[in-house]
């Protein structure tokens, strides 16, 4: 057989280099050099999100599916559809470059100290009583007359059963022997389960970490859980998205052979990566993290854990598993202490995870007299209505527009991605992430577009943009009818940012299939909105979300806006939550069982609410009467 | 009157013990709520909340059962006052009369037993039959012999008490409703004791509500109620209070299903009552018409009215001819949901090329639902291709699948070896793309 040739590809402006064969394709040489390119299709040259420019170098492409014929005689490519002949050079665009998340928090700005500090409704609830106690022993030393075996004296010592794994029996003489009898003692307290035995010396907190595996971001805080205190936090695209963007096209590739496997390798590749990140930053040892509680969708536990996902999307939707699952994260491959724990936060159903379950331990709304609302925004929409004494959710299909997928300009929410706009007689004003220039539209910046053209009556109630109502509609090369945002003069990207007719009828299905979501709900139970007490809303997009232009377009309903609170990332706030507290955990298990999940496929409502929802704001203005009051 | 879920919630143990095989109270509650569970099924209810619930719970609309041995038909129990707030149950049961005097009266259930209607793929038949007994009671047992042997469920109508207890004497094992023309007080002790279903009538409104409710007081609950009017506006305004002050304002005496007896020369007088029934609310209808025309109509609105507005509606899965296609014909591909279909087919045809539309069944999901829950992929479409024998319709190799699920073309490719054209997502681009693509 004939050797595969290799050559080198150079990434620019990254300076990146790798060795890969020709059979290798540029998407493929990008992942192994560590660089994120985007990609939504899963590399079928579909999705031309990976478009790069070869500056030098031969080579072949397959499909040039999106490209424009000027681009394809500048060089650039589909990353996905390339392979070398020849070394290459090769630039990566600005906007296809996927970058480290914004994190959600309240209010805006930079990652900074202040995240920390960011606390939850609930905080303060739940009484300081960590679910992984360490305790200080100090035994004594054997001796003829009392040579009890090691593991009795330290029952003996502590006054409680445990269970020691064997990894943990086959140090242990050493252990007692070289620390003097003077070691500390780690385990999880629910089930009197040993994570570590370690000399006195070499441990100086009660170090777990919090992760919120979401299907785009990885948030991982360090905890020092004696103190109930983050120390350290960091945050992550996650690498998953490289081969598939969404949850069912992930769980699709998971049913191919070793799809699986490599969706858990990413997963786990990028946690490790940042708990290598948080371990440099606070020079605590990987050793002396004793637990890993994760919370995310219910696929994302599956992937992770390499647990087939197969039948969450087929009917009847069940997962394999929703309660606290307890595993070795060695035998999982996370890089903390080899005998710490992996737990899963106990989670509602498949398109109701663990991370809903967080929210609403956050958010505190399973405490209150009063009925609230919790809204989770992202691709899945999840809901939760309810009280102390009932809940019900639901998850609806919003769609990728709220964090800028699907979208002709969309970008997720990274530097340059414009997120506030407002526009006074056809004069449009901007501010972008970090003031750069602009690069594209995130979540946010849609949902205020689409109001701004609403409430200036470019496009119409049933989202088509009216005739001569702007200088900047125009028709596209497909014939469609576009609005242009930014001139390419002024892009960040070299192109055009515009927003096209199908993407105002995509953001309208998104932003409908959540208010109907809140409608079924209302409906299932007998109330109206104004019964609802706090609408929290959750989700990285919630935080920097404009109240009064998303109540315009119809995707909230149009209560005192005094009643919307924003929270952030509750899942990790959850998360923190149960591994601080015991009683926390506790809640965390009651809500996982009380909360009743309407499958929407079931809901006989489901169409004619859906419809009456495909409109701005709704078919039946009077559900918004400070819309109607606006548009006069 | 009907429970809110979280009214029948405030009853429940609420310690979600999943006993009753829902995995919540609240589950549980709003099953109920629905109808689709029995209160016992809870295992934990004290005795109180369970009186309380049966109380607060019973139907706003009575179920009333007749039929033969072999045959229930049930009238009323619907919930709603409009179709789309759920849907309407037991379709309303068509009846003709016959006249125990007519000396054709063997030739007519011959004939009406015949009279079969078929509205699509489903097979039509009267549902049952009313007999007025002319007076004489070997004439009247004969017709009810004959009726009961052809195995139709029965009302019997007649003014002699004696004459309807010999007549339910026959009918050993059936369950016959009775109409006796005369003063109901005559024949209570008969009704109490038989235990059948009856009707009471009378030519007012107003004077019949009143009777109603005296009936429904002394303990009964197999009560029909018949407005004796031919008159539209009359019908329609005693069946829509009727429905309202049942369903609204929770009045028990209204809960009794409706009836109406059309016998009219005009054939197209009878359509109009008989729709008119139909349509607003009746619960039993007879007709003197033996013509097929009307039974025709009248089982179309039927159909139509008693479906369940809230399934998907699907569409026949099979290849659609737009315009007049040759075997060069555009070949392009969808899910069966109705509403997919009807956007995507009038596009086709914007178009004007002429063209085969392949629509699979998807189990009435539209592209992206029934691609997500793993009903529209390669396997579904490739098989689907084989069944409709494209081949043969064909003399190219080329499909075009919807944009939105471009993440097939490849898998499809290799499964059915033909090339594969990922299409506009949105069905609205359809005439632009079929124009530019399908030039030759």
């Amino acid at each position: 057989m004939e050797k595969l040739k290799k050559f080198q590809i150079k990434f620019l402006p990254l300076e990146k280099v790798v060795e890969v064969s020709e059979n290798t394709d540029i998407l493929k040489a990008a992942i192994k050099a560590r660089i994120n390119l985007r990609n939504s299709c899963g590399g079928k040259g579909l999705c031309g999100k990976c478009k790069v420019r070869v500056i030098s170098g031969k080579y072949k492409t397959r499909s040039t599916f999106t490209l424009k014929p000027q681009e394809i005689k500048q060089g650039y490519v589909l990353a996905c559809q390339t392979y070398p002949l020849t070394d290459l050079v090769v630039e990566v665009l600005p906007q296809s470059l996927e970058v480290r998340p914004q994190i959600a928090r309240a209010g805006l700005g930079v990652i900074g100290e202040d995240l920390l500090k960011e606390e939850s409704p609930a905080e303060g609830i739940y009484p300081l009583k960590p679910i992984i106690g360490v305790e200080h022993l100090r035994l004594k030393e054997p001796d003829l007359e009392n040579n009890l075996p090691d593991v009795e004296r330290i029952r003996l010592a502590a006054g409680r059963e445990f269970t020691i794994p064997l990894k943990i029996l086959e140090r242990l003489p050493y252990v007692l022997r070289e620390s003097k009898w003077d070691v500390n003692l780690t385990w999880y307290i629910p089930c009197n389960y040993v994570l570590d035995i370690s000399p006195a010396s070499s441990k100086n907190g009660n170090f777990a970490l919090a992760c919120d595996l979401g299907t785009t971001t990885v948030v991982l805080h360090l905890l020092d859980l004696s103190r109930g205190k983050v120390i350290n936090t960091k945050a992550e695209y996650n690498r998953q998205i490289m081969v598939a963007e969404d949850v069912i096209s992930r769980i699709i590739l998971a049913e191919e052979e070793g799809g699986l496997q490599e969706l858990k390798v990413l997963a786990l590749e990028t946690i490790n990566e940042l708990i290598v990140k948080i371990c440099e930053d606070t020079d605590i040892s990987s050793r002396e993290i004793t637990a890993i509680l994760i919370a995310g969708n219910t696929t994302m536990l599956h992937l992770v854990l390499g647990i087939p996902p197969d039948f969450i999307r087929r009917y009847p939707y069940t997962p394999v598993f929703k309660s606290e699952l307890l595993v070795p994260a060695q035998e999982v491959g996370i890089n903390i202490n080899p005998q710490g724990l992996v737990l899963t936060m106990p989670g509602i159903r498949s398109f109701v995870g663990s991370d809903i379950v967080a929210g609403i331990l956050a958010s505190g709304m399973d405490r209150e007299d009063e009925v609230s609302l919790f809204v989770d925004l992202g691709t899945n929409g999840e809901v939760v209505l309810g009280n102390r004494e009932w809940m019900i959710s639901c998850s609806t299909s919003a769609g990728p527009c709220f964090e800028g997928g699907g979208l002709t300009s969309g970008v997720r929410a990274m530097a340059g991605a414009i997120q506030k706009i407002t526009i006074v007689e056809d004069k449009l004003n901007f501010t972008t992430i970090s003031g750069e220039k602009p690069i594209g539209i995130c979540g946010t910046g849609i949902v205020e577009l689409i109001a701004e053209l609403f409430v200036n009556r470019v496009i119409d109630k049933s989202g088509n943009f009216i005739p001569g109502s702007s200088q900047r509609i125009r028709e596209n090369e497909y014939g469609e009818q576009e609005f242009v945002v930014v001139d390419k003069n002024e892009s960040g990207s070299g192109g055009d940012i515009v927003i096209t007719q199908s993407d105002v009828k995509n953001l309208i299905y998104s932003k409908a299939a959540i208010y109907l979501g809140i409608e079924v709900l209302l409906q299932k139970m007998g109330l109206n909105v104004q019964d609802i007490r706090n609408i929290y809303i959750a989700g990285g997009l919630g935080t920097y979300l404009d109240i009064e232009k998303s109540i315009t377009i119809g995707l909230f309903p149009d209560v005192a806006r005094g009643r919307f609170k924003f929270l952030g990332n509750t899942s990790i706030q959850g998360a923190r939550l149960y591994l601080c507290s015991q009683s926390a955990r506790q809640r965390a298990g009651e809500i996982s069982d009380m909360v009743t999940n309407l499958e929407l496929s079931n809901v006989p409502e489901f169409l004619n609410n859906y419809s009456s929802a495909l409109f701005l704001p709704h078919t039946d203005i009077d559900k918004f009467p400070s819309v109607k009051e606006k548009l006069k | 009157m009907a429970l809110s879920a979280l009214e029948i919630y405030k009853f429940l143990p609420k310690t979600n013990c999943k006993k009753c095989g829902q995995p919540t109270c609240l589950a549980f509650a709003m099953k109920l709520a629905a109808k689709q569970i029995e209160l016992s099924q809870c295992p934990f209810l004290t005795e109180d909340a369970k009186q309380k619930l049966n109380e607060l719970s019973e139907p706003p609309m009575r179920t009333v059962t007749f039929g033969t041995p072999e045959k229930e038909v049930k009238i009323g129990g619907d919930l709603v006052l409009f179709r789309h707030e759920k849907k309407f149950y037991n379709p309303t049961p068509l009846g003709i009369i016959l006249d125990s005097s007519d000396e054709k009266l063997e030739e007519k259930i011959n004939y009406i037993k015949e009279l079969r209607i078929e509205r699509v793929g489903e097979e039509f038949k009267i549902d049952f039959l009313a007999i007025k007994d002319s007076g004489e009671l070997s004439q009247f047992i004969t017709a009810v012999n004959i009726i009961s042997h052809n195995g139709f469920p029965l009302i019997l109508i007649s003014d002699s008490r004696e004459n309807i207890s010999s007549a339910v004497r026959k009918l050993k094992g059936h369950r016959p409703i009775v109409y006796y023309r005369g003063e109901v007080d005559d024949i209570i002790d008969f009704l109490k004791e038989s235990d059948l279903p009856f009707i009471i009538s009378d030519t007012q409104s107003q004077s019949l509500w009143k009777k109603a409710e005296e009936i429904y007081n002394s303990g009964f609950k197999n009560v029909i109620l018949h407005l004796e009017s031919s008159s539209l506006n009359e019908l329609l305004k005693f069946n829509t209070i009727q429905r309202r002050l049942a369903i609204l304002k929770g009045k028990r005496f209204a809960s009794f299903p409706t009836l109406i007896l059309v016998d009219e020369e005009d054939i197209f007088r009878q359509l109009a009552l008989c729709s008119l029934g139909i349509c607003k609310y009746t619960d039993v209808l007879i007709s003197s018409c033996l013509d097929k025309a009307l039974w025709n109509a009248l089982v179309t609105l039927r159909f139509n009215i008693y479906t369940d507005p809230q399934k998907p509606v699907t569409v026949e899965p099979k290849v659609y001819s737009i315009g007049t296609p040759s075997e060069n014909s555009p070949v392009l591909v969808t899910t069966n949901f109705s509403l997919t279909y009807y956007t995507v087919a009038p596009e086709i045809e914007n178009s004007k090329i002429p063209s085969y539309l392949l629509v699979v069944d998807t189990e009435g999901m539209s592209v992206l639902t029934a691609w997500a829950a793993d009903k529209f992929n390669e396997k579904v479409i490739s098989s689907w291709m084989e069944r409709e024998n494209l081949k043969r319709l064909v003399n190219h190799r080329r499909l075009i699948i919807p944009g939105y699920v471009a993440v097939l073309s490849g898998k499809l490719e290799e499964v059915t070896g033909w090339e594969i054209i990922v299409g506009p997502k949105e069905a609205s681009g359809i005439p632009k793309f079929l124009k530019q693509i399908w030039r030759n």
